[in-house]
């Protein structure tokens, strides 16, 4: 579903006391095109976009509504969930909760999100009042912790004599022991949900990516600190980058054998940075490359870090390298070599991976972080699922919907990746209301040697057919007639497509229907 | 001399630790087990008079402790206060069953255990 960028563009072209006729002269499109664009029945995006949000004097990103299009995305899966099928919002009654007030947009979802905890909490707390021994074992606990809290307050309340090495080690216990109550009286209360029991909060995967996307997935400041490092560093090889590390910050890299304990290991005492011997060229690349961005800017990433105001330590922890992440790949693939790359070789991936040394997946990361300002690229959606449908990474600056909630519509072709390992897989794909995307999607090879246990995963990046011209992918495909387009959905539950053989849920009722009661 | 000797069986070390404190203080001798074997043991080595038994120790449970203690037949019998948890009545009941001479039920008053340790000191003086 399209944000409703065309209705912006009309009310801000109606302040700004332009007619249509005037607006289409100065960018250059007739006043019936930009009469349908205006009616959101023609996607916009990339120059045009721009050339509009400047004689508008609005800011591109605000304009083409990235957070918008996220909140609509995300409130018509929380609206198709079963939980509220008796309301049945449609799209356009979505669209029209968050064009009017995104904060009560925000509210919903917030709500949403307190309900799956509680939902997950209740199924947690069902297997475990199956078991009993939980909460036999607290109570248990928890009477001997106030049994002997009690002894010492009678000892030291009756025995006035007491020496006073034997009152300090009595007060001592009492302090431990009080201590030791007030944390199980905690978990008991996190375990039954009460009034002191933790606050629903978002996974901390969910809290950056909000961030991610609230931010274009693109940082600028980043972008800034590679292309600063970048010219010291000459070359980008595996010794020219273990050197930099050597003279800059006198840390030494040793290749070992991990086995069972990761990939990598820094020692920060030892100064040495530990790359387990079963890691590629590129992949030890990249980490040295994100080493590097931790260890010469850690200020920039923990003010980067600390804006996102997430709830826990752990989320903290993973955007911080999430970001120190980003700085690699953009000290290895600088944003304006990289993005002319990207044109030139109309995103063919596996040649932009040879020349930049990178993996189908850092490519296709890379190409989507392409959001600077009048050099943006095409703009793409990326995802990342396992072989059971789970998604660990999603990012859409394509206006197509990226499940939140559940596994993504299963003839999406990331998850046919798998069936022909290592090989580019494409899709014309066509959702029920008729918006079509190319897909490309190829799975990411684990490290040789993890087979077994190492992380099995396919990427998927794509762009609306509008923009597939400027795929190589799109090479041979007719565009123009999308009768063979896959018809697919973005979930079951949401999904029109009655007859779909592929069906793994039932779809909820339509808007207007009767709850069955 | 002291007026009694008691086995604390209790595996929470500042418990035992308390008890331990106030019987002494009574004038009682006082040796502490921390788990289910160690109690069966040293009550038939120092043959206490009174057995202060948990019902939750590591190793085998109170139930198990006495079960075990009369299988040794040791003679005499230690007087045996049982500590129980609150809400668990059925525990109380196997304990009675099984012939225990007192009950308290966690949060106690270690007081009140001094108590009733010196009120089944007393009682077998008499008996």
């Amino acid at each position: 579903m399209r944000a409703p960028i065309g209705q912006r563009i009309r009310k801000r072209r109606q302040e700004v006391a332009l007619s249509q006729v005037a607006l289409a002269a100065r960018v250059e499109i007739s006043p019936s095109y930009l009469n349908l664009i205006e009616h959101n029945k023609r996607a916009i995006g990339g120059a045009l976009l721009n050339r509009i949000a400047t004689e508008l004097d609005l800011d591109s990103r605000a304009l083409a509504g990235t957070e918008e299009a996220r909140l609509i995305a995300e409130l018509s899966e929380v609206a198709a969930d079963s939980a509220l099928s008796g309301i049945a919002l449609d799209h356009r009654e979505v669209s029209e909760i968050v064009a009017a007030n995104p904060k009560a947009a925000r509210v919903i979802l917030a709500l949403f999100r307190a309900y799956g905890e509680a939902r997950m909490r209740s199924d947690l707390m069902g297997e475990r009042l199956g078991e009993e021994s939980f909460l036999a074992e607290a109570s248990q606990q928890i009477l001997a912790l106030i049994t002997t809290i009690r002894s010492y307050s009678e000892i030291l309340k009756d025995h006035g004599d007491l020496s006073d090495d034997e009152r300090a080690r009595f007060v001592d216990t009492l302090v431990g022991e009080s201590e030791r109550l007030a944390s199980q009286a905690g978990d008991l209360f996190d375990f039954l949900g009460g009034r002191g029991a933790r606050r629903p909060r978002p996974s901390p995967r969910e809290e950056i990516e909000d961030f991610v996307s609230d931010h274009a997935n693109h940082f600028p400041g980043l972008e800034a600190a590679a292309e600063e490092v970048r010219p010291s560093l000459g070359m980008d090889d595996v010794g020219t980058l273990a050197r930099y590390l050597l003279d800059h910050h006198g840390v030494t890299v040793a290749r070992a054998s991990m086995a069972g304990s990761g990939d990598e290991l820094f020692e920060p005492d030892g100064k040495r940075f530990l790359l387990a011997d079963t890691l590629g060229q590129g992949s030890q690349r990249f980490r040295l490359a994100r080493l590097i961005g931790e260890l010469e800017y850690p200020d920039l990433l923990a003010t980067l870090t600390a804006s996102a105001s997430l709830t826990s330590g752990s989320a903290s922890a993973r955007l911080k390298r999430a970001l120190a992440n980003y700085f690699g790949a953009a000290l290895l693939m600088p944003y304006e070599d990289f993005a002319v790359a990207a044109t030139e070789s109309r995103h063919d991936i596996q040649r932009l991976g040879a020349r930049f040394n990178a993996s189908f997946e850092q490519v296709c990361h890379r190409l989507a972080t392409l959001r600077r300002p009048g050099m943006e690229g095409v703009p793409l959606h990326f995802l990342r699922a396992d072989i059971a449908g789970n998604i660990s990474k999603r990012f859409s600056a394509s206006g197509l919907r990226l499940p939140r909630y559940g596994g993504a519509c299963p003839r999406w072709i990331v998850h046919h990746a798998f069936a022909t390992p290592d090989r580019i897989v494409t899709q014309v794909a066509r959702l029920p209301d008729g918006d079509a995307y190319l897909f490309i999607a190829s799975t990411c090879t684990p490290t040789p040697g993890t087979e077994t246990l190492g992380s099995h995963h396919a990427v998927m990046i794509g762009t609306t057919v509008a923009n597939a011209a400027n795929f190589v992918y799109a090479d041979g495909l007719d565009l123009d007639n999308l009768t063979h387009a896959v018809p697919v959905g973005v979930t079951c539950r949401q999904c029109s497509r009655d007859d779909c053989a592929q069906r793994a849920f039932d779809r909820l009722p339509e808007p207007g229907a009767r709850a069955m009661t | 001399m002291t007026a009694g000797s008691v086995l604390v069986a209790e595996d929470e070390r500042n418990l035992a630790e308390a008890l331990s404190f106030l019987m002494q203080r009574a004038g009682l001798e006082v040796t502490v087990a921390r788990d289910g074997p160690s109690t069966v043991d040293m009550a038939r080595r120092i043959k206490p008079d009174v057995i202060v038994l948990d019902i939750m120790l590591p190793g085998f449970d109170g139930f198990e402790v006495i079960a075990a203690l009369k299988d040794n037949a040791l003679n005499p019998m230690p007087r045996i206060i049982m500590l129980t948890a609150k809400g668990h009545e059925k525990d109380k009941r196997k304990a009675l069953d099984l012939g225990v001479d007192d009950y308290v039920t966690k949060p106690f008053s270690n007081r009140d255990v001094v108590e009733r340790v010196q009120a089944l000191l007393i009682q077998g003086k008499v008996a």
